[in-house]
């Protein structure tokens, strides 16, 4: 399994904050990647970071295995799609798509217009007169048609509606079967992409809050709700990241082994199971790392 | 290398913005001037000075241009060294074109008895003294000073923001006035007239040539540590 993005202690710090804390993570090639967190958590900062577009206060960054900055190797072979990308006042969309025709060496020129007809762009019009929908769609064809080997995108979807949001993730899934490559999704509709991620990144205050395999993620949390004392002998030894109390009933959602047994203990001790989804999941660990910000999610 | 050449293209793209406006504002000066011209008769030639709008407007152009390409380029995977490098070699053919389209122009306005009028639009004294090659000097130096001083001005603002573009100013501003203060204290401004006087256009402008190369590296240098 080769390396595309390697940090370590990776640390962006503005004049009073810290956006991107001590990050260090592998993000490996040809999977699919989800950079979930909060408004401000420094998913952005992180993938500026990443595509040299802002430079690291500390730390070090790999892309390809080399510093991206001012690295044309590493750069070409890059795409980052964000939602306050800006183009030039007199650029039409057919503009837009021919200049990213001649910057990004894997363009398909052919499929990129089909892209552009499906999502319905009138080509000619010119880019600021583009509603926010169109807007995204332009980046989201320009993310998909540049096949890079590292492909980024920061809530691409703003304004589009749910059918272009569904043709978006169909015409990812099937370009990216054809042309496998890595892409890092950032996004707040966890659960309309959550089926897509292969893997799951989560920053919280610009620390690194979880970092696994999305399908062993999902085996692993579960909700568990009966009597307080039950729910407290299962839950013990294990992680509790979510607890809600009615009356003499806790609900809890407890992080597990992911070997399928947390299920057949649960039921022997009467207790009700139900799997809980990535979105649940991040909301708990999100506000689990904000009750108790010391505490770093150690599953 | 081909980067930098893909930035000349998106520039070529971006043609009206470049050279669209700069030679629209020049068109519509020039024919209110021969409106003019033709009202005022044709008894004394008629001398304007609305070239110098053309000028203005590609000084205009070096201040804008970053702010519209910068963060697209930026933005889209190109290094900043491509994009100066791009931007720099766009603005030197842009230069070239016009310089050698107000040459022509000069030369029809000579020909054509100052377009029936005898208005002096782009044949000017002093400035057009000597041939045409050396006209084209003169119009190239002056067109590609202004860009860059604009270039470095829009470099400051990426770097730095509005608050470095003000001290900018700000130090410029003092820096002119203390000057102004030196000459006229020291009684001096004959001096400066007596050695600016006897220089012919292509000897100035070939001394306004030598800081072209300076303005560019300045922005190269603040354009690298700038973000998208």
């Amino acid at each position: 399994m080769s390396v595309v993005v390697e940090t370590k202690g990776l640390r962006k710090a503005y004049k009073d904050t810290v956006a991107v804390d001590n990050v260090s993570l592998k993000i490996a090639e040809n999977k699919i990647y989800g950079l979930l967190g909060r408004n401000g958590a420094g998913k952005t900062t992180l993938m500026h970071l990443m595509t040299a577009q802002q430079l690291p206060t500390s730390g070090e960054l790999k892309v390809f295995g080399e510093n991206p900055y001012e690295n044309e190797r590493v750069l070409k072979r890059t795409c980052f799609i964000k939602e306050s990308q800006k183009y030039p006042d007199t650029f039409r969309v057919k503009d837009v798509l021919e200049t990213a025709a001649d910057f990004f060496p894997g363009w398909d020129r052919e499929y990129a217009y089909s892209l552009a007809d499906e999502f319905r762009l009138p080509l000619r019009r010119g880019m600021k007169k583009l509603s926010r929908g169109m807007l995204a769609s332009v980046g989201i064809i320009v993310g998909i048609a540049s096949r890079a080997p590292l492909t980024i995108f920061d809530e691409p979807y703003l304004g589009l509606d749910a059918v272009a949001r569904s043709l978006f993730y169909d015409r990812l899934m099937e370009d990216y079967t054809e042309h496998p490559r890595t892409i890092v999704l950032s996004t707040h509709l966890i659960d309309e992409i959550s089926k897509l991620l292969e893997h799951v990144i989560l920053i919280e205050g610009g620390k690194l809050l979880l970092d696994e395999d999305a399908d062993a993620l999902r085996g692993r949390a579960i909700r568990v709700s009966g009597p307080a004392f039950k729910v407290n002998e299962f839950a013990e030894g294990r992680k509790t990241v979510h607890r809600q109390t009615l009356g003499g009933l806790v609900s809890a959602v407890v992080i597990g082994d992911g070997d399928g047994g947390d299920r057949e203990r649960a039921q022997r001790l009467g207790l009700s199971s139900e799997t809980v989804t990535l979105q649940q999941l991040v909301v708990h660990m999100t506000n689990a790392s904000n009750a108790n910000p010391e505490r770093k999610a150690e599953i | 290398m081909n980067r930098t050449a893909s930035v000349v293209r998106m520039h070529w793209r971006n043609r009206v913005f470049w050279m669209g406006l700069p030679g629209m504002i020049m068109g519509i000066t020039f024919v209110v001037n021969l409106i003019i011209g033709y009202f005022i008769g044709q008894d004394e030639p008629y001398y304007t000075g609305a070239l110098c709008s053309i000028f203005i407007m590609v000084g205009v152009t070096g201040v804008m241009i970053a702010a519209q390409t910068f963060p697209f380029a930026i933005g889209f995977s190109i290094r900043r060294l491509d994009f100066f490098l791009g931007t720099a070699a766009f603005a030197v053919l842009v230069s070239v074109a016009f310089a050698a389209a107000l040459d022509i122009l000069t030369y029809v306005e000579q020909q054509s008895n100052g377009w029936g009028v005898r208005m002096h639009y782009f044949h000017l004294p002093w400035l057009s003294d000597g041939w045409a090659i050396s006209r084209f000097w003169v119009f190239l130096v002056g067109f590609l000073h202004l860009f860059f001083v604009g270039f470095v001005y829009a470099s400051v603002y990426r770097r730095f923001g509005r608050l470095g573009v003000l001290s900018l100013s700000a130090v410029l501003f003092v820096a002119g006035s203390f000057g102004t203060f030196l000459l006229t204290y020291y009684d001096q401004w004959g001096a400066l007239l007596d050695f600016f006087k006897p220089l012919t256009s292509v000897e100035l402008f070939s001394w306004a040539a030598i800081p072209i190369p300076l303005y560019a590296a300045i922005s190269y240098g603040l354009l690298r540590k700038s973000v998208a």
